[in-house]
């Protein structure tokens, strides 16, 4: 405190200038290493997995969910998302995981692209990270056919990185039905 | 000219199309006027009208590039003239042509709208043809023009072809005809002047024209080739000029029209309005959340109560202690009594305060109400709109049809200042457009028939709104034809199998109306190409009702058909009723809520394999809700049946109805609904969710589906049935079976009597077990609710004599207490009881349970 009484004001404006031009700048990180995908990873059911960050609009503990009848099991109801409302869905019978029940603390993340919005139940949330995409190997030849056409590669370790875009786009997802 | 930006083009066209349907309504309606009319001067006015709208329209489309729009509107222009030159304004062949011509307008800017600025069909040569044959100059000049060709043909094989077609090249006519034309015109427009123009902005408009009038003052009748070719460039370069000017002018033209009298207006496009009007609903959810606060706080205030009630009866106990046990620890209950009339002195303030917090909090609620509620209906009024527009569309349909039928119609419109929401205005027009085709298919007869009834034989059709005194709008559609039959309405309902002759004969006038709305029955013995398909009035109904509103026929015999509608001139939010079946909330359309409330179980009769009620002399056929929406609940859920009270609620949509038992119906709320989102399309019963003050997600009800759903779920029904059957023994003896409650102090039995009441029970309550016991010498109690404070031991008090009675040793008895469930719990089992619940962590409905289980 003592110190900063010694500045001037123009030396303080200085200093927060030079912190601020920091922090303005773009992680060199990132721009150098092309080849790198940024991701959110997770575990569903014991599995790792993970999702480009870009499509991650949030991911955060499950604050309530209102339960919806006549809609298939996956459908796990609807959330309040900042006043929104959307759908919450469980991956776990499209990824052909364990349908053991999820664990009490469920972890929401929301993913998006430009035309849909919609929420995902996962029992963890491990955090953000980089792959470098030469690390990623076909799905094909390591998982179902129904469940390959949904990841974009797995990973050694197992983490499997799903395709968001194919995800939205799977009519498997979708919930049109009559009375 | 250069070539246009194609984006720019395409917004010209987007402004046309707007513009186009504003002046061809306009055309219309004069047209209209115009064949009705016998005042020369009047003819003229109209007639200076519709070819300003004309000239306007002409100028628009050259500038959008729509050729065949532009002429259309030439043709039409010059057939106008020559028949006004002829005194001809307007016979009924002439004004045919108009109309097809017309139509054929709004079929191309339709086509415009769709993005085929260059559509054309055969219409557009049949309808050219029609108008040129109108005018009788055009027509000899076109033949002249075809003998000099012919001529031309004659003398040299090197310019073939006949004329450009209008078909074969959209672009040539209107530039080949505008300039003679206009030129011809000239002195006719230069008379016309003379009268004075009813819109001092005609002037303005008429300019572009003018001006290139102004610049040929002395231009012949017949202009030579290059001065036609100089007119026509000039006016192709003042074309992107005019554009500007041309987007910008509705909007003065209207500001100035209406700040005469409105006191200034201005356009604004609707999305902008309907997203303003979407986040001033989004407002709502301020009252819903002081609504929150307010019960969050009556909560805290029971609570407070309940503390001080403690404190209480703590502070007597400890007094009785003290005065038993005289001086024994009398350091250590001194310290405790004063602690505890602090704790009372406190718990006092504490309610005052919360009480006041709860004043405040009222006020405030009350402030929010009226700010967000004054908000929304302000901006509410923003979407107001006169009925002009909707009732202008009205002598368009009468004129073609009464054509069509040959009837004889005079037409009268009134109240089109009178406003009203635009989202209803749109919602009431097919509605509207099918009372009134009906009313001349149907309605109205022949003008000879009118005569051998000795009517006028021409009919009169009245269509208008009128405001009335609870601030609601009636529409009036009326006509002076036949009336309904109501004996032919029942024949035909009896024909389709709707009704049973029995039944037919046994309706009122009022009943037989109603199977007006039933499909299937018109009164129309011939289906005509116009109506009597026998489908619409029941949508007609179902629009109004969906609306708020209401319809009401009036009819006598021989005389006419008075239809009212009765609407809101708001759209109303939307309100909804919030239940609770299976554990979860949901949210019911309060507009297609019948009827909410209790009935007794006993009420609910079986009918072959229906549960059907009688509710207000209607039977209603009986669900539970949880089960038509297939929800799995727990089996906490399903001692529901035996209840004695029964929370329904009768739905209705269209003609269905349908009763819902659930488990509780909590509060009306004024709700946003939204609809559900990706991957969620279409889920059967939902029709959407909305979010209460609480944050909680309730979804809302799909009315139409769930009287679709009700019907698959009668094998559930079926369930209920045996249910409510296996039941029927235990809620008899609820019926009768008095629950006893025991306790000294007057408010847990005034609060537990209360309570038990409203669950349906019968209670007896004593202050004294020895009061019970000489009860217990006539009744026969479901259940026994007794204070542990009052004495019992293993050898003496209620639950010991209860226990030794051979008629009444089975009877449950609770015990409850100030003590912990824990604590109280061994002691009640020791003497007698079966269980215990605790007054300190009182739970109302454990309490309902406990008893549920144990009786």
């Amino acid at each position: 405190m003592a110190r900063d009484d010694e500045l001037t004001k123009e030396q303080k404006q200085a200093i927060l200038q030079e912190r601020a031009d920091a922090l303005a700048q773009t992680p060199i990180k990132a721009s150098k290493r092309e080849n790198q995908v940024d991701v959110l990873e997770f575990v569903i059911a014991g599995e790792k997995f993970a999702v480009e960050a870009k499509y991650v609009r949030e991911a955060n503990k499950l604050a309530g969910v209102t339960p919806l009848p006549c809609t298939p099991p996956f459908v796990l109801g609807l959330i309040n998302f900042r006043g929104q409302i959307l759908a919450l869905l469980d991956l776990r019978s499209f990824l052909e995981l364990e349908a053991r029940s999820h664990s009490s603390d469920l972890q929401v993340v929301v993913l998006q692209n430009e035309h849909i919005q919609s929420g995902f139940a996962v029992d963890e949330i491990i955090g953000i990270s980089s792959i470098p995409e030469n690390e990623l190997q076909s799905p094909k030849q390591l998982v179902s056919a129904a469940v390959a056409p949904l990841l974009k590669g797995v990973r050694l370790d197992q983490l499997s990185l799903i395709d968001v875009e194919k995800l939205f786009a799977d009519p498997r997802i979708v919930v049109e039905a009559m009375p | 000219m250069s070539e246009i930006d194609p984006e720019f083009l395409k917004q010209l066209q987007e402004a046309f199309v707007i513009e186009a349907r504003e002046q061809l309504q306009n055309i219309m309606n004069n047209i209209i006027q115009l064949e009705s009319s016998s005042d020369e001067d009047a003819k003229n006015g109209l007639a200076e009208n519709i070819l300003h709208e004309l000239h306007s329209m002409k100028g628009n489309s050259r500038a959008a590039g729509i050729t065949t729009v532009e002429s259309i509107c030439q043709y039409l222009e010059s057939a106008l003239l020559s028949l006004r030159r002829k005194k001809e304004l307007l016979h009924a062949d002439a004004a045919d042509v108009f109309h097809s011509a017309i139509d054929l307008l709004d079929q191309y800017i339709s086509q415009v709208e769709a993005g085929n600025a260059d559509y054309i069909d055969e219409g557009f040569a049949n309808v050219i043809q029609g108008l040129k044959y109108l005018d009788e100059r055009q027509r000899l000049a076109d033949e002249a023009a075809a003998a000099a060709a012919l001529a031309e043909q004659a003398a040299g094989p090197s310019a073939p072809g006949s004329p450009p077609s209008p078909t074969s090249s959209p672009a040539a006519p209107p530039v080949k005809a505008a300039e003679p034309d206009d030129a011809q015109a000239g002195p006719e427009q230069s008379t016309s002047k003379a009268i004075p123009p009813a819109n001092p902005n005609e002037a303005a408009l008429a300019a572009p024209n003018g001006a290139a009038k102004a610049a040929e003052p002395a231009a012949p009748a017949q202009p030579t080739a290059p001065q036609r070719d100089a007119m026509a460039s000039q006016a192709r370069d003042a074309a992107p000029a005019m554009t500007a000017t041309q987007t910008a002018a509705p909007a003065t033209q209207k500001t100035k029209g209406l700040a005469t009298d409105k006191g200034g207006t201005t356009r604004i496009a609707l999305w902008k309005l309907d997203k303003l009007l979407r986040e001033s609903e989004e407002m709502l959810i301020l009252k819903q959340i002081t609504e929150q606060r307010l019960e969050d706080c009556r909560e805290l205030r029971t609570e407070a109560k309940h503390l001080s009630a403690e404190v209480l009866s703590f502070q007597r106990m400890l007094k009785e202690r003290a005065q038993a046990a005289q001086r024994e620890s009398a350091q250590g209950s001194k310290e405790l009594g004063s602690f505890i009339s602090w704790l009372s002195g406190f718990s006092e303030t504490l309610e005052s305060k919360i009480n006041s917090q709860m004043r405040r909090q009222q006020q405030e609620q009350r402030l929010c109400f009226n700010m967000v509620d004054g908000f929304i209906d302000s901006v509410k009024s923003l979407l107001m709109q006169d009925f002009s527009g909707l009732l202008s569309v009205v002598p368009k349909v009468v004129r073609d049809l009464s054509r069509e039928l040959r009837k004889d119609v005079d037409l009268e419109l009134f109240g089109t200042e009178i406003e009203i929401d635009r989202r209803i205005l749109e919602e009431i027009k097919d509605p509207v457009i099918h009372l009134v085709r009906n009313s001349l298919d149907h309605g109205l007869e022949t003008s000879e028939d009118r005569l051998a009834a000795g009517k006028a034989p021409k009919a009169s059709v009245r269509i208008g709104a009128v405001q009335n005194e609870s601030g609601n709008v009636e529409l009036i559609i009326a006509d002076d034809g036949r009336g309904i039959n109501t004996a032919r309405l029942k024949a035909v309902a009896v024909r389709e199998g709707a009704i049973t002759q029995d039944e037919a004969d046994s309706m009122s006038e009022n009943e037989a109306l109603e199977l007006m709305y039933r499909s299937a029955v018109s009164t129309s013995e011939t289906v005509t190409e116009i109506s009597g398909r026998g489908i619409g009035m029941a949508i007609v109904r179902e629009r109004i009702h969906d609306l708020g509103g209401r319809i009401i026929v009036e009819t006598v015999l021989g005389k006419g058909t008075t239809f009212r509608l009765q609407l809101p001139t708001k759209l109303s939010t939307f309100r909804g009723i919030q239940i609770n079946a299976a554990g979860q909330s949901f949210i019911i359309p309060t507009l297609n809520v019948d009827y909410a409330g209790r009935v007794l179980r006993s009420e609910i009769k079986q009918q072959g394999s229906r549960n059907i009620i009688n509710v207000n002399e209607k039977l209603v056929s009986v669900q539970y809700l949880a089960d038509v929406l297939q929800i799995n609940y727990k089996t906490e859920f399903k001692t529901r049946a035996a209840r004695k009270y029964q929370q329904l609620i009768i739905l209705e949509s269209g003609d269905r109805t349908a009763g819902f038992l659930v488990d509780e119906i909590l509060h009306e709320h004024e709700v946003l609904v939204r609809g559900l989102s990706h991957p969620l399309i279409r889920v059967p019963n939902i029709a959407g969710a909305t979010i209460l003050g609480s944050g909680q997600v309730v979804p809302v009800l799909n009315v139409a589906d769930l009287m679709e759903s009700s019907l698959k779920a009668l094998d559930a029904d079926r369930k209920l049935t045996e249910q409510l059957h296996q039941q029927s023994q235990r809620a008899q003896k609820l019926s009768e079976m008095p629950v006893y409650l025991v306790d000294k102090h007057s408010t847990s039995l005034v609060m537990l009597k209360t309570l038990l009441e409203s669950e349906g029970y019968i209670v007896n309550t004593f202050d004294t077990n020895e009061a019970a016991l000489e009860g217990l010498d006539v009744d026969e109690p479901l259940i026994l609710l007794k204070s542990a404070e009052l004495s019992e031991t293993q050898e003496s008090g209620l639950a010991y004599w209860v226990r030794r009675d051979l008629r009444l040793k089975d009877i449950p008895i609770i015990f409850f207490g100030s003590e912990s469930a824990e604590n109280g719990k061994k002691a009640s089992l020791e003497n007698g009881g079966n269980a215990y619940f605790s007054k300190i962590d009182f739970d109302r409905k454990q309490l309902l349970e406990l008893i549920e289980t144990l009786t």
